[in-house]
């Protein structure tokens, strides 16, 4: 009796604090006079014949685990019907652009970002030239959206990786997608290069790493670039691998800048804590990417339609 | 000799019954305090819970019964200075946490987040799994956009049985307010699972099924908060689903349902104009958007949709009017631009 009382009152003392501090109270958002006439131009857009439309590109950027941000910012895009004419990629963003790119739907791209292992990606081979092997990443790919080539893409995509024999920036939108995703996320020292087309490729990162230069020559008109990029000061230093992933990363961050100057709009996940190795936090990476996101919907629907005002009815 | 311990012995003992006789009395002042003050009589319970700190009841716990009562009656001036009182006096832990959880909620309606964080983590230091301390710290985070720790104090809830509602509805809420919905849609559906009739669980599920697009199931939770409590936001709202269903006619009705309920909101007018404007039926919206105008003068959203319809209605000058206004409102904004824009257009100015 004594307990059903205590669980009655804590209920009522509730619902009380509830509706003392408007919690009960009508909580629906009152009506945006803003976001209605936006929506409604946004409809006149989506009506707009394809040629008429501004080729938009999405850049994904390299960070590791951090990329994993990206399922987020895809998921947003999806969901608002922003569109995506292009994906380039470098390293995870090559990754993630290539299968959603591929057709994988963001709902399956969330969980996996939710649930990514190394162990997925990478097996433990031993080579003189790496650690790891990426056979695996490929494979991965492969059973995703199939043994796809560059060309048989939902949507037209490209990833960026170097040639590490020549220091070559290698632009990859020919041939196997598995592949050249595998190229483009190998990271130095620890995995091992990829051969592919009489390169010896790794990753994009080292030298292109948010490739916006790359969108541009595949004439995007507008440029949405992620950028998931660490906060060097916050990184870990502790093993031979996190400090060989700094050091990549305090060049990529350094070659980002000028990229990101080149893009229309940047979306910033906040994951600058969360470290290239860390997995295991793909569900605060997927959360971060979906707020960052949303925060620059309006925008980049503005940014769209301000290319096409005067082809609107 | 023998004289003298019996007369000890009779003063001790009176004196013994004198304390027991004024403790009796005080307390049952007191119990007369608590019972008028669950009557709602708070006059006499004030007097009484006096009384009963006149005749020597404990000092904190009437300062504490005094300080929720002040807090009920509105008086947070009051409230503040009993509970203080009490907390200056040796109370037992949970007479303690009921100071510091009154006091943090006190200073939190009065949107003083600072200090209402501070009562209620005195609270968890006393208890750390304390839940209505986790809940109110949540409500606070909230309100502050500090989203992340909203949901870490949320998380302290998960296991509760008792607040398994109240855990999943502001869970789900504060995803929804971090624009997570896919999280908030399933916090908010379990909420429903436990609570059917929940207004708040409905509303806010409605508001994340919007957010994501998906108009169709929006309508139906707007649908239920209408039947639950019949106001004019819901049927505007289920209008702007029927309308992106591309369902015109049923908007058009809903809005005449708002409209029964608050004849005198603009915006059941200006949504009319809105979706007469899809429909490229110039003249009808131009009418839903003056009457708008009519209502709310200052409407940038009407006087927008204003112009848009002289304008393709060809009334040039009229149409420059209204633009002019829009622009003049706020030409920092996105309308404000837009209007300077068709301006432009209409001077022929590049």
């Amino acid at each position: 009796m004594k307990r059903i009382f205590s669980w009655f009152s804590i209920r009522i003392i509730l619902t009380a604090v509830m509706l003392t501090v408007g919690y009960g109270s009508l909580s629906a958002a009152a009506l945006n006079e803003e976001d209605l006439w936006l929506d409604y131009f946004w409809q006149e857009y989506l009506a707009l014949p394809a040629d008429q439309k501004p080729k938009v590109a999405l850049v994904l950027g390299g960070g590791g685990a951090r990329g994993l941000a990206q399922a987020g910012v895809l998921e947003v895009f999806s969901e608002e019907q922003l569109p995506v004419d292009l994906i380039v990629g470098t390293s995870v963003g090559a990754l993630m652009g290539s299968l959603y790119a591929g057709g994988m739907p963001v709902a399956d791209l969330v969980k996996m970002a939710q649930n990514m292992t190394w162990s997925k990606l990478v097996s433990l081979k031993f080579s003189p030239v790496g650690l790891y092997s990426t056979k695996k990443m490929e494979e991965y790919i492969t059973r995703r959206i199939g043994d796809k080539n560059f060309y048989e893409m939902k949507i037209p995509f490209a990833c960026v990786a170097v040639d590490i024999r020549n220091g070559e920036k290698v632009i990859l939108r020919d041939g196997p997608v598995a592949t050249a995703v595998r190229a483009s996320a190998t990271m130095p020292g620890l995995f091992e290069p990829v051969e592919y087309r009489h390169r010896l490729l790794m990753d994009g990162g080292i030298i292109d790493n948010v490739p916006v230069d790359v969108a541009k020559f595949m004439g995007a008109d507008i440029i949405v670039a992620v950028d998931v990029s660490a906060d060097i000061g916050l990184a870990k230093t502790n093993n031979s691998l996190l400090i060989l992933s700094q050091v990549m990363y305090i060049r990529g961050t350094f070659l980002s800048q000028e990229q990101l100057k080149l893009a229309d709009l940047v979306i910033s996940p906040d994951v600058k804590d969360i470290n290239v190795s860390e997995l295991e936090r793909g569900d605060e990476c997927v959360d971060a990417g979906v707020v960052a996101a949303r925060g620059k919907v309006r925008e980049i629907k503005k940014l769209i339609l301000n290319r096409v005002w005067d082809k609107l009815p | 000799m023998k004289k003298n311990i019996f007369f000890l012995i009779l003063m001790i003992n009176s004196l013994f019954l004198a304390g027991t006789a004024g403790a009796s009395v005080a307390g049952n002042y007191f119990k007369e305090a608590e019972q008028a003050a669950k009557n709602g009589d708070n006059q006499a319970a004030m007097q009484d819970y006096q009384e009963a700190l006149d005749a020597g009841y404990n000092k904190g716990k009437v300062a504490l019964a005094l300080g929720g009562l002040y807090a009920r009656s509105g008086d947070d001036a009051g409230a503040i200075k009993w509970l203080n009182t009490a907390q200056g006096e040796s109370l037992s832990n949970d007479d303690a946490l009921q100071a510091d959880l009154s006091l943090g909620k006190i200073y939190y309606r009065n949107r003083d987040f600072a200090k209402a964080m501070e009562y209620l983590k005195d609270c968890l230091a006393i208890r750390p799994k304390y839940e209505e301390a986790h809940l109110n710290l949540a409500l606070i985070y909230r309100d502050m956009k500090m989203y992340p720790e909203a949901s870490l104090q949320m998380d302290s809830l998960a296991r509760s049985k008792k607040l398994k509602f109240e855990y999943c509805l502001l869970k789900g809420q504060i995803y929804q307010d971090w624009g997570i919905y896919r999280k908030a849609g399933i916090y908010l559906g379990k909420a429903i699972i436990i609570n059917a009739m929940s207004l708040d669980a409905h509303q806010s599920l409605a508001e994340v099924y919007f957010q994501q697009n998906d108009y169709g199931k929006a309508l139906g939770e707007w649908k239920y908060v209408a039947s639950l409590q019949p106001q004019a936001l819901a049927y505007q709202k289920m209008a702007l689903c029927l309308y992106n269903l591309t369902e015109k006619e049923k908007a058009l009705a809903s809005l005449l349902e708002a409209i029964k309920l608050e004849p005198n909101d603009y915006m059941n007018y200006a949504l009319g104009g809105l979706i007469y404007s899809s429909g490229r039926d110039w003249e009808k919206a131009l009418a839903q958007f003056n009457r708008a105008l009519e209502i709310n003068p200052g409407s940038q959203f009407a006087l927008y949709g204003q112009g848009l319809c002289n304008l393709r209605l060809q009334k040039k000058l009229q149409a420059q009017i209204s633009f002019q206004k829009t622009a003049e409102l706020n030409n920092n904004s996105w309308m404000g631009s837009i209007a300077a824009r068709e301006l432009n257009n209409i001077n022929g100015v590049k």
